[in-house]
C-alpha cells in the first residue's frame, strides 16, 4: 500500500513508481526521440505514425508518468494531429486518392476525433466532464 | 461503403507498426521495462507494479518489438509472476497486520492486483477467456482523468 498517498493505489501514483517513470524515460531520451519524429517534414510523417504517439500522449501523459517539463512534446503532438486531420488527404505517390484510400482515411480522421478529445482531457485543454470510454476502434484494451 | 466498419488500433496500423518497429528509443523503453521486471519483487514492488502496467498497456502484437510470438508471452508471463508474488507479500503483510486486515483500501489494492493478474495471465491464455472490458479498480477513471 502507498505510504505516502493512501488515496491513490494507482501503479503510478507511489513515489518510487514516479521515480521509475521519470528514470524509464530520461534513460531513454524517448520524450526527445518523439520530439524529432514530430519535427520531421510533413510528407515524411503520416496520420498513422502521428496516431500512435498521439495514442502514447494517451496512455502515458498523466502528471505522474510523463516528466513535466517534456509536456510540451505531448501537446506539439495534439497541434500537429489536429493540422493535419483538418488537411485534405493526399497521396504519397501523387495520384489522385481512390475511392478506397478516401475511406480509409475517413475512418482514420473519425477514430481521431475520439482519441484527439481524451488527449485534450488528458494535457488539461478541454473543459468536458462527460464520461469517456476506451475509443471504439482500440477494441477489447484490457484484454 | 460499409460505414460501420472501423480503422485499426493505432498500433495495429501497418505503416505505424512499421514505424514503431524502427523506433529505436521505444525499444529502449521496452528493454528497460523488461529489466525491471527482473529484480526482486519484494523490495522493489512499486517500481515492478509500475512496469507492470506498462506490459498490461503496451505489450501487444505490433506495438511490442519481439522477433518471435512466444518474446510478448514470455513478458506478459513474467509480470504476472511477478505481480503474484507482490500480491502473496501484501497478504502475507496483511495476516500480521490487523489495521492492514481491516483497512478497506487495502483490500482494494489486493483485489486490482488479483485483477491486473487476471488481465496478463489471460493475454497468453489461448484461446482467450472472457474478460471485463474495464480497467482495474485502483486504475481509475482511466481515460480521461477526471475527478
Amino acid at each position: 500500500m502507498t505510504e505516502s498517498d493512501p488515496t491513490d493505489l494507482s501503479p503510478w501514483a507511489h513515489p518510487k513508481a514516479k521515480a521509475w517513470f521519470g528514470a524509464l524515460f530520461r534513460r531513454t531520451n524517448f520524450p526527445l526521440g518523439l520530439e524529432n519524429e514530430i519535427r520531421v517534414a510533413d510528407d515524411q510523417l503520416s496520420l498513422s505514425q502521428l496516431r500512435m504517439m498521439l495514442a502514447f500522449a494517451l496512455l502515458l501523459g498523466r502528471k505522474e508518468m510523463w516528466p513535466a517539463k517534456e509536456m510540451e512534446v505531448l501537446k506539439q503532438i495534439l497541434k500537429k494531429t489536429r493540422e493535419r486531420v483538418a488537411q485534405p488527404p493526399t497521396s504519397s505517390s501523387g495520384k489522385p486518392l481512390s475511392v478506397a484510400e478516401h475511406q480509409n482515411h475517413q475512418r482514420t480522421v473519425d477514430s481521431l476525433a475520439q482519441e484527439i478529445e481524451l488527449v485534450r482531457r488528458r494535457l488539461g485543454s478541454s473543459m468536458r466532464k462527460t464520461p469517456m470510454k476506451t475509443p471504439d476502434s482500440w477494441g477489447k484494451f484490457w484484454q | 461503403m460499409n460505414s460501420k466498419k472501423r480503422s485499426p488500433s493505432p498500433w495495429d496500423d501497418p505503416a505505424a507498426a512499421k514505424w514503431l518497429g524502427g523506433f529505436d528509443n521505444w525499444h529502449q523503453v521496452t528493454r528497460l521495462i523488461h529489466g525491471t521486471l527482473k529484480l526482486d519483487a519484494k523490495k522493489n514492488s512499486h517500481e515492478i507494479r509500475a512496469a507492470a502496467s506498462m506490459v498490461i498497456m503496451f505489450c501487444r502484437d505490433n506495438c511490442w518489438p519481439g522477433s518471435s510470438p512466444t518474446e510478448l508471452d514470455d513478458v506478459c508471463e513474467l509480470a504476472a509472476k511477478q505481480l503474484s508474488t507482490i500480491k502473496h507479500f501484501y497478504e502475507a503483510k496483511a495476516r500480521s497486520d490487523h489495521s492492514l486486515r481491516s483497512n478497506p483500501k487495502y483490500r482494494i489494492l489486493l483485489d486490482s492486483l488479483g485483477q491486473e493478474i487476471r488481465i496478463l495471465e489471460a493475454r497468453i491464455t489461448d484461446p482467450k477467456p472472457a474478460m471485463p472490458n474495464n480497467p482495474p479498480l485502483t486504475w481509475g477513471n482511466f481515460w480521461t482523468n477526471d475527478e
